[in-house]
């Protein structure tokens, strides 16, 4: 087993398509990365009023006539002060590592590498079944369900490698940047950032292994990519028509069980409630990381066992 | 009698579709001996592709049983296939990687080292091209490193499934003399052809299937049979064929200047005119090809596809 995953951890790395996805599930939350830095810099006061016009100096003015209601009164220089609280307006927010773990660039960057390292996991399995090489593995390795391990271990490993470094990198550059800034880092925000980045990792490595399986049982990377497309454009009305669910639709909706599992808990608003409560207003409901590893896990799952006893027991031209 | 290396039995196949069931391979049995380089011949469709792809576990049979080396497979197919080299349809390797990198994989998935990858290619004769891109191969490049591929685990058994398929007639040459190289090596050879000249030229056995089913299977030798005519040419062909007739001899066929006489008794044709005093000018005995084997097997069978018939080009 350990020689037929060094086979296929080569075949992987060999592979030119591969190669390309795994060198963007590098570059795209680097770029995310930079963009971040770069949003969140501290800006002069020259610089806002170079990027947002006139009215920034007339607001400016204001703040100088009415000091109290721009709250700088008694200031030292009140017009220093007021400089300050409007470029505060108008200029960049800075870096704060909270917000990029739970609404920001971190989660971003998740999302990024879940989506490249998904294609990845179904390129590689794609290309075997495209050129028919598949039953030349088989020729040599006639057990099948080690080919099919063997497949998936390599994609499960390389890809929970790349994401864990590219995320705990992507955070260890966030870090760095608030440190470098002098801003005040929250206590525990730093280990929750790598936490997340662990738990982006196993997402991002389940969603290449899901991929391959997926690959691996309609034996078509373009079957497997229409699939994705007509589930992503139709899922609102299948799950919505199919179980009938109304406003707990978003339960069973990827994105929120994304974010619950990325950040802790997703809190969504039951619409068949609105209007019932006490104040007229609707009731939310919150999905917990437990339930979305339950979930994603169910339709791993649910993909992955057909894909292998698919492939054990299906002809292979 | 050497020991079976392929046996099946009742072996079959069915496929379903909308259309129905359709039977590619039907109660199929064939045995292929230790030593031989045995054809597996009928037309395009007969069933032979399909019989190779279940004994190397690519396909299910519907029922019946299998062996190679006298194990069941698939069940044992782990255990034998590392004796078993084999080539099915048209070459299949990734078309971005060198000849040399798939033959490494395949390599490396058995454990077999890079020294062994540098003997098949040279086998083969692909030295200083196994570094292109296979994309950029001929068809004759790819069989050669499709045979190259079957060499890597140092077969018992190799099962080659229409292996000069495309290629040129120099091309055809190189391929049968690495097959007639390796049978004489002692290695068992199931050569799967729709080309009859090909096995007869190669084989030391065959098997002729039709529809899915055997037609006739043995030793190349048994199935051509003996001499059983003989063309008879002399002077005076009608005092020869009176001569014959009265010594009760068959003559089945005449055209002005030579008789065809139905017998494996060539010096009784010579006697009988000696006697009568008609002088030959020749004497040739008719052998029968696997052509006219074919065709009197398969007589009466609804055939599809086509076999090809022995040409110049083709023959080496």
């Amino acid at each position: 087993m350990t020689a037929l995953l060094k086979v296929e951890l080569t075949r992987l790395l060999w592979r030119r398509a591969v190669l390309v996805l795994l060198v963007l599930a590098v570059v795209l939350p680097l770029a995310v990365f930079v963009l971040r830095v770069f949003d969140t810099r501290t800006s002069s006061f020259d610089e806002v009023v170079a990027d947002n016009g006139s009215y920034v100096l007339d607001e400016v003015e204001q703040c100088v006539t009415h000091p109290g209601q721009y709250q700088v009164a008694g200031a030292d220089d009140v017009t220093l002060a007021c400089q300050q609280v409007v470029a505060g307006w108008y200029g960049n927010s800075p870096l704060d590592l909270v917000d990029e773990r739970e609404t920001g660039g971190a989660l971003a960057a998740i999302l990024l590498v879940t989506m490249v390292l998904l294609l990845a996991g179904i390129t590689f399995a794609g290309h075997d079944w495209n050129t028919g090489s598949m039953s030349n593995q088989l020729l040599f390795e006639p057990r099948r369900e080690r080919v099919w391990l063997a497949k998936a271990l390599a994609v499960g490993l390389l890809t929970a490698a790349l994401a864990m470094a590219v995320l705990a990198a992507f955070w260890t550059g966030l870090w760095a940047t608030a440190s470098i800034r002098d801003l005040t880092i929250p206590e525990h925000a730093v280990s929750a950032g790598y936490k997340q980045a662990v738990l982006g990792a196993g997402i991002a490595s389940g969603a290449a292994v899901f991929g391959y399986a997926l690959t691996m049982l309609l034996r078509s990377t373009v079957g497997t990519l229409g699939l994705l497309f007509a589930v992503g454009f139709f899922c609102v009305v299948i799950v919505a028509g199919v179980l009938g669910l109304g406003g707990e639709l978003e339960r069973v909706m990827p994105w929120g069980n994304f974010y619950a599992y990325a950040v802790g808990t997703y809190e969504y608003y039951d619409y068949d409630s609105c209007g019932f409560g006490a104040d007229g207003s609707c009731g939310s409901e919150t999905i917990k990381r437990g339930a979305s590893i339950i979930y994603f896990t169910v339709i791993w799952v649910a993909v992955a066992v057909p894909s292998l006893l698919s492939f054990r027991a299906r002809d292979v031209a | 009698m050497s020991e079976a290396v392929i046996e099946t039995h009742g072996l079959r196949k069915e496929f379903s579709s909308r259309g129905g069931t359709h039977v590619a391979v039907a109660d199929l049995d064939l045995t292929v001996r230790a030593g031989d380089v045995h054809g597996f011949l009928g037309p395009n469709g007969s069933g032979k592709t399909t019989t190779i792809r279940m004994l190397l576990g690519l396909a299910s049979a519907t029922r019946g049983e299998m062996a190679l080396f006298g194990r069941p497979v698939p069940q044992a197919l782990p255990e034998v296939m590392g004796r078993v080299g084999a080539v099915v349809e048209s070459p299949k390797f990734s078309p971005n990687f060198s000849g040399r990198q798939n033959l490494q994989l395949l390599a490396r998935s058995v454990g077999v080292d890079d020294a062994r990858v540098d003997r098949a290619v040279e086998t083969v004769g692909l030295t200083g091209r196994d570094r292109g891109r296979y994309k950029t191969y001929s068809l004759g490049m790819k069989q050669r490193l499709a045979i190259a591929a079957t060499l890597l685990k140092d077969p018992a058994l190799l099962i080659l499934d229409e292996p000069t398929n495309g290629l040129d007639p120099a091309g055809i040459r190189e391929v049968r003399e690495v097959i007639r190289g390796l049978g004489a090596a002692g290695v068992t050879v199931l050569l799967s052809s729709h080309i009859l000249a090909e096995v007869q030229q190669v084989c030391t056995a065959a098997t002729i299937i039709g529809n899915g089913r055997m037609l006739a299977s043995g030793s190349v030798a048994e199935l051509l049979g003996s001499s059983t005519a003989q063309r008879v040419v002399a002077p005076d062909v009608g005092a020869a064929r009176s001569a014959l007739e009265a010594a009760g001899l068959r003559v089945t066929g005449e055209d002005g200047t030579a008789l065809l006489v139905e017998t494996d008794r060539p010096g009784e044709v010579t006697r009988v005119l000696g006697e009568a005093g008609v002088w030959l000018t020749e004497l040739t005995p008719v052998r029968a090809d696997l052509e006219s084997i074919f065709l009197e097997v398969t007589e009466g069978e609804q055939l599809g596809g086509s076999i090809a018939w022995p040409t110049d080009g083709a023959q080496s």
